[in-house]
């Protein structure tokens, strides 16, 4: 490692003496050369939940609506012998006044170097992102639900000042929080016996399902119109070989990095403890359609400029997942079952020369955790952003 | 919820309207100024700091013949009802001596929401104090470079409060600070499992060297909040002098019970036969250590026997020199005192005569225009996630950081 360590220190010196360089007009001002930039060439979505930005806001659930309440388990099924999901509460119940969430997040968007051809009619840069973001039940022990980690390293481009294109790997990683986990096995196996009961059959615990895309090829357009409106769409399609989770979510023939001899949904669902039968199944039914586990985010967004005073602005953005035609169960895939659809829309203030985003949005999707990928919520947004 | 809820709208959308309406203002030539989220802070943040609000992305390479952090310290109840904090590791310790990569990251946000400038320096030709109200928050993580990259933990900071500057050079800051660590659910399930931890209330099962313990939990670190005060003096010579004390206030949070000082408040009001934070944080409250009474109020005897009041001081200098059309080459140095480190992060073990805890950072690096940082640096001190503050380690980090 220490090889590792001294190779990293020379590539850092050698990107700092290529830093020293400053910023340049090259080859008669054919092309400009700027190093880190303050802004990004391809805009982030604002209403996109897995966005790079800083938030912090506090989310209210829409009336009625039940509180994320349960960790999805996988669980053996001890009278077919079979492995399922199941979602196990981690808590007693929620008060009717017990609907309030606190969202933080905060990310960093960087642009590393940029390169400007044609008198800036087209130009690129090295991007990369990282966003770390958590949810607080504001009530009760404040109990954390859990982290995201999510990353992006790519390149952008921009043409005309008008089209934006970005392509490159995007990581997505949840993980439970643990004070919520302590609160599940405390209230689902105080006894330390881990098995339950579900609709008279005995099950075993065997372990928790998690989301992770690692990781994905992202492409993107986003397109400012004259009317002050910017259109965008994306997909993400994750990589083979890459690391996804849960099993229920892998696409059929994936590889994996450790073992060219064992598909990916066997690598995986061999951690989920699932049967080779189930796994076989799973893969063959996947082969029947063309599931690739994408993920489709398209937007439009409005933005007014106003003098003095910032940008006002309104935005939509729709979000696709594929897996949702596995109704997120193995052995649940039918490319006849519908694409999982998220929605948020919202609008606020962008505060002149700040870069503050005070805003409100309303969310008809899945709980913006990760590993809570299976709970469906409603909820309306209140608070502040920053692109970062 | 409801009403929190529209209160917090109704307090967005009408400083929306300030924000709006206010602008930037400058009156009796450049003697007052009022300025809504300036793009940068009165207070400089320390540059190595390793919980400070920035934003960074570091390999952080362990020292020759430094061990993996691999324990975690439980609490945990004998059959007499007599609590302990013992160590229990997560996973064998099989580690090779290439499994030494741990990957920091962090992202972190520091906002200046308003600031104002009165009096006049008339070398600076602009005003003699500046003051302004500051938020700052992080969200941190430590996780593996091996294996299957298990994270270590999660922090969450944040800071809100004042900053002031007085004539370019002096600044002083003042603000209710939070600490929170949290364990990685991938370790946590490790540690689960490796342990035969069960959650039972009674029949206890864990067994420690052919004893049985009841499981009670694991330790975790929590200042909700500390008043936050601090000094950075910016010198001619390129050299930024600092010092911060940061003290819990009381009634707060502090976890874990062995850091609690003596006679601080319940914060929970009505909690009957719980009258201190000891009684609280240590007692048999649901989210308590559930240590027996008599540990309880022998802990707090003890605690009374000197100044203890779970303190950290940092301190530090920094040189910074500017490079035209380029930047800044840095080198600085940190220190941290922790005083909770008199109590040995054991119970019954406080003593005015223990020393304080102390960390050390110090490293150098270059910065370029806009605030990105490529930087090495050397950590000895705690493990840098904060629930792993009773393991110490010795790294060397090489990577990026940006000012949040």
């Amino acid at each position: 490692m220490k090889k590792f360590l001294a190779s990293a220190f020379l590539i850092l010196a050698s990107i700092s003496a290529g830093f020293a360089f400053g910023q340049y007009s090259l080859f008669d001002d054919a092309i400009d050369l700027e190093l880190v930039p303050s802004d990004e060439l391809y805009p982030e979505a604002i209403f996109d939940m897995y966005s790079p930005q800083t938030d912090f806001s506090l989310m209210d659930l829409a009336s009625g609506q039940a509180n994320p309440s349960s960790i999805r388990t996988s669980s053996l099924n001890t009278s077919t012998g079979k492995q399922e999901y199941v979602d196990l509460p981690y808590s007693d119940g929620f008060a009717d006044d017990d609907d309030s969430y606190l969202r933080m997040k905060t990310g960093a968007n960087i642009s590393l170097l940029r390169l400007g051809f044609l008198d800036q009619r087209m130009e690129i840069e090295a991007s990369i992102q990282g966003a770390l973001d958590t949810i607080f039940a504001v009530f009760g022990g404040s109990t954390n639900l859990g982290f995201d980690g999510t990353y992006f390293a790519g390149a952008n481009m921009r043409l005309f000042n008008t089209v934006s294109l970005r392509f490159g790997i995007h990581h997505f990683s949840g993980h439970y929080g643990d004070e919520v986990l302590d609160d599940f096995y405390n209230h689902n196996f105080p006894d330390g016996d881990t098995s339950f009961t579900r609709n008279d059959t005995v099950y075993q615990f065997n372990n928790l399902v998690e989301y992770v895309r690692d990781n994905s090829f992202l492409a993107g357009i986003s397109i400012q119109t004259p009317w002050l409106v910017r259109l965008y769409c994306e997909l993400e399609l994750p990589k083979s070989p890459s690391w996804i989770r849960p099993v229920a979510d892998i696409p059929a023939d994936y590889s994996t990095f450790r073992n060219d001899e064992q598909s990916l949904i066997e690598a995986i669902g061999g951690d989920e403890n699932f049967t080779a039968s189930q796994l076989e199944a799973d893969e063959a039914s996947k082969r029947s359609g063309l599931y690739r586990a994408m993920r489709i985010q398209t937007g439009a967004e409005v933005l007014i400029p106003v003098k003095y005073v910032g940008t006002v602005f309104a935005g939509i953005n729709v979000q696709l997942h594929q897996d949702g035609q596995t109704l997120h169960e193995v052995g649940g895939y039918s490319p006849d079952n519908p694409w999982e659809v998220e929605v948020t829309v919202g609008g606020g203030l962008d505060i002149a020369g700040s870069g503050v985003r005070v805003e409100a949005y309303y969310h008809d999707g899945r709980m913006p955790l990760l590993n809570w990928y299976y709970d469906r919520v409603k909820f309306i947004s209140v608070g502040l952003s920053i692109d970062s | 919820m409801k009403k929190p809820f529209a209160v917090v709208a109704i307090f967005v959308a009408v400083c929306s309207v300030c924000f709006a309406a206010a602008g930037q203002y400058s009156f009796g030539d450049g003697r007052f100024y009022a300025d809504l989220l300036p793009s940068d802070e009165l207070y400089p943040e320390a540059l190595f700091d390793i919980y400070s609000p920035q934003s960074d992305l570091t390999p952080m390479f362990l020292s020759g013949g430094v061990s993996n952090p691999i324990d975690l310290r439980a609490i945990v109840q004998d059959s007499a009802g007599m609590n302990q904090y013992v160590d229990l590791p997560y996973r064998d310790d099989d580690l090779g001596s290439d499994d030494n990569m741990y990957l920091r990251m962090k992202t972190g946000i520091n906002l200046s929401l308003f600031r104002i400038g009165f009096g006049l320096h008339d070398a600076l030709s602009k005003p003699l104090v500046e003051i302004e109200g500051s938020v700052q928050g992080t969200v941190s993580t430590l996780f593996c470079g091996f294996e299957k990259n298990d994270t270590l933990g999660f922090d969450g900071t944040y800071f809100f409060g004042a900053n002031v500057r007085i004539a370019d050079i002096v600044s002083l800051r003042f603000g209710l600070h939070h600490f929170s660590g949290h364990y990685g659910d991938e370790m946590l399930e490790k540690f689960y499992a490796k342990n035969g931890i069960d959650f039972s209330s009674s029949d206890p099962k864990l067994k420690i060297n052919g004893t049985a313990y009841k499981y009670i939990g694991l330790m975790e670190y929590v200042r909700d909040n500390s008043y936050l005060m601090g000094v950075s003096v910016q010198t001619p010579w390129f050299v930024r002098i600092y010092g911060e004390l940061e003290i819990p206030k009381n009634p707060s949070w502090i976890r874990p019970f062995a850091h609690t000082p003596a006679d601080y408040e319940n914060t929970i009001p009505g909690d009957e036969g719980r009258p201190t934070l000891i009684d609280r944080i240590g007692g048999d409250a649901a989210d308590g250590e559930h240590w027996k009474q008599s540990q309880l109020d022998a802990e707090q005897e003890l605690k009374r026997s000197g100044n203890y009041k779970a303190l950290r001081i940092m301190t530090g200098v920094e040189v910074t020199v500017p490079i035209p059309s380029f930047g800044s080459v840095f080198a600085g140095v940190n220190i941290q005192l922790h005083q909770d480190g008199q109590t040995k992060h054991q119970y019954g073990q406080y003593s005015a005569d223990n020393p304080w805890e102390f960390e050390i950072t110090a490293g150098g690096g270059i910065e370029i225009g806009s605030g990105l940082r490529i930087e090495a640096f050397y950590h000895e001190g705690r493990v840098p996630a904060l629930n792993w503050f009773y393991s110490r380690t010795k790294m060397v980090g090489v990577g990026f950081s940006i000012d949040g």
